[in-house]
């Protein structure tokens, strides 16, 4: 087990992981805890930064706040779903959001979001989600 | 029938009647009287005659004594001095009693139709009272209401507003048990840890300020800078402003002062705002400037406030209908409360007015009222 865990978190580890949020405290606090699990992550504050650095490097997991200044979550998704070619690896997107889905029906939408996880969320429900990324993924 | 209207009576001062005209047989149909018969028996049913004839004197103008009724009949009286004998004259005032009664029935009657009318127009006012106050009432449940609906939209707010610290809260509280376990909790760390959840507490803080004021009961009227009313309102909707990325231009002199309930002034600018917040959602352009101002003048000893948004503005085929009650273009969403009980409250409580209309960009609504002073 000990062995399939640490499989596990090496490949958890070569992610490329994207946080994407206009609050600075959840972004350094988020950051932190994901650069002790992950190599490379990088982060942005708004849609625009985050299309910026996506434009420029390739990421696997996005984790993105529903509702910022300049565009949601949904548009950043759907602008990099705009980017996926038919055969290309699809990114993995997860949504964090304070609103209920009933409130906004775009969060249900799976050609948008691979997960839906409410604020405020626990970390490790965060750390499982990337580590069945990294399990699915062929490194 | 009677014909003959009119008859007298002479008398000696023992009231013994001298002579007399036929026509007083006529009038009481009364035969055979006699020189020497005493009048009080032919006239029996008038008291006073007696008292009358001795205190007549020397008076030229006579007595009137009362009227009698005798079978149907009235009968009028007067006694003068005649030299040395009293002339009694009586007259058959029949018709003029019956006018006199029809007239006090007709008057009776009018008296019974006003005492009616009055009934009835006490009636109906105390219809109007009740149904004034019918309204009054349902203003006020109208009033509850919409406080209702506000409340469970600040509380909404003051969850959403709290969603955003404690979800840092719970990521530094995990990076404590994680930093532990990765060997890097040291003194830094922990003072840093400790200045971060001391700011987001009081922040969290701050929020429960903000709407406990805002729920706080004002009975009575005070005078408060229009400008801190809405700088207010916009700190208790900034976390929401901020995160649909609206910006908001206040441009009030600080000396601009109203009279009436603060809170209340609160509620409309929250409605006004959240409303702007709802069409600029609802709009399905990227729109970078996204704005809403507040800006407000004074004109002739009144402040005329302006707050205009940039989302738009309303339909003009329904803008004429945004003040009443129940009217919601937000469907369940929507309560259809928020601007009829804004527009209630700056008449009723602000003795001003509130109106729309479209402005180049979006919604401009005007709310004039008297400037109070401090």
């Amino acid at each position: 087990m000990f062995h399939a865990f640490n499989a596990t978190g090496n490949k958890v580890k070569q992610l490329n992981v994207m946080f994407v949020d206009d609050d600075a405290a959840i972004r350094d606090a988020a950051v932190v805890l994901l650069r002790r699990r992950v190599e490379t992550v990088q982060s942005a504050r708004s849609v625009s930064e985050a299309l910026d650095l996506l434009g420029s490097s390739s990421v696997d997991v996005v984790i993105t706040d529903y509702r910022m200044p300049g565009g949601t979550g949904a548009e950043l998704a759907r602008a990099i779903r705009q980017n996926e070619h038919a055969g290309s690896k699809r990114t993995t997107i997860v949504v964090t959001t304070a609103y209920r889905a009933n409130d906004v029906p775009e969060l249900e939408d799976t050609t948008l979001f691979d997960a839906v996880i409410g604020k405020p969320f626990a970390p490790p429900e965060l750390f499982a989600l990337l580590e069945s990324v990294a399990g699915k993924r062929e490194i | 029938m009677h014909s003959t209207k009119i008859a007298y009576v002479w008398m000696d001062d023992a009231c013994r009647i001298l002579r007399y005209t036929q026509s007083i047989e006529t009038l009481f149909d009364a035969k055979g009287i006699v020189k020497g018969d005493d009048a009080r028996e032919l006239f029996y049913e008038l008291n006073g005659m007696e008292a009358a004839c001795k205190g007549l004197g020397e008076l030229e103008e006579g007595i009137h004594l009362e009227a009698i009724e005798r079978e149907g009949r009235y009968f009028d009286f007067d006694l003068f001095k005649d030299g040395e004998e009293l002339l009694l004259t009586v007259s058959d005032v029949t018709d003029t009693v019956r006018r006199a009664h029809e007239l006090l029935q007709v008057r009776n009657e009018n008296a019974l139709l006003i005492s009616r009318l009055d009934t009835r127009n006490r009636e109906l006012q105390s219809e109007i009272d009740s149904a004034v106050d019918a309204v009054r009432r349902s203003d006020l449940l109208l009033m509850e209401q919409s406080r209702f609906a506000m409340m469970g939209e600040m509380i909404a707010n003051i969850a959403h507003q709290w969603r955003q610290p404690l979800n840092t809260l719970n990521l530094l509280l995990y990076g404590l048990k994680d930093a532990y376990e990765h060997e890097e909790l040291d003194q830094a760390y922990v003072d840093a840890f400790y200045d971060k959840c001391e700011t987001l507490i009081m922040g969290m803080s701050r929020t429960i300020d903000d709407f406990r004021h805002f729920f706080e009961p004002v009975t009575q009227r005070e005078s408060f800078v229009l400008e801190d009313a809405v700088r207010k309102a916009v700190s208790m909707l900034s976390p929401l402003l901020e995160s649909a990325g609206v910006s908001v231009e206040v441009s009030i002199s600080a000396d601009l002062v109203v009279e009436g309930f603060e809170s209340q002034l609160i509620q409309i600018f929250l409605n006004l705002m959240g409303n702007s917040l709802d069409a600029f959602e609802a709009r399905s352009e990227t729109d970078n400037s996204k704005c809403i101002t507040f800006e407000a003048a004074l004109s002739e000893g009144s402040i005329r406030l302006k707050v205009r948004d940039t989302a738009g503005g309303i339909d003009e085929a329904v803008i004429r209908h945004v003040f009443d009650p129940y009217f919601t273009t937000k469907g369940d969403k929507g309560t259809g409360l928020g601007l009829y009980m804004a527009k209630v409250i700056v008449e009723n409580n602000f003795y001003g007015t509130l109106s729309v209309e479209n402005g180049s960009k979006g919604a401009c609504f005007t709310l004039s009222m008297p400037r109070g002073t401090k």
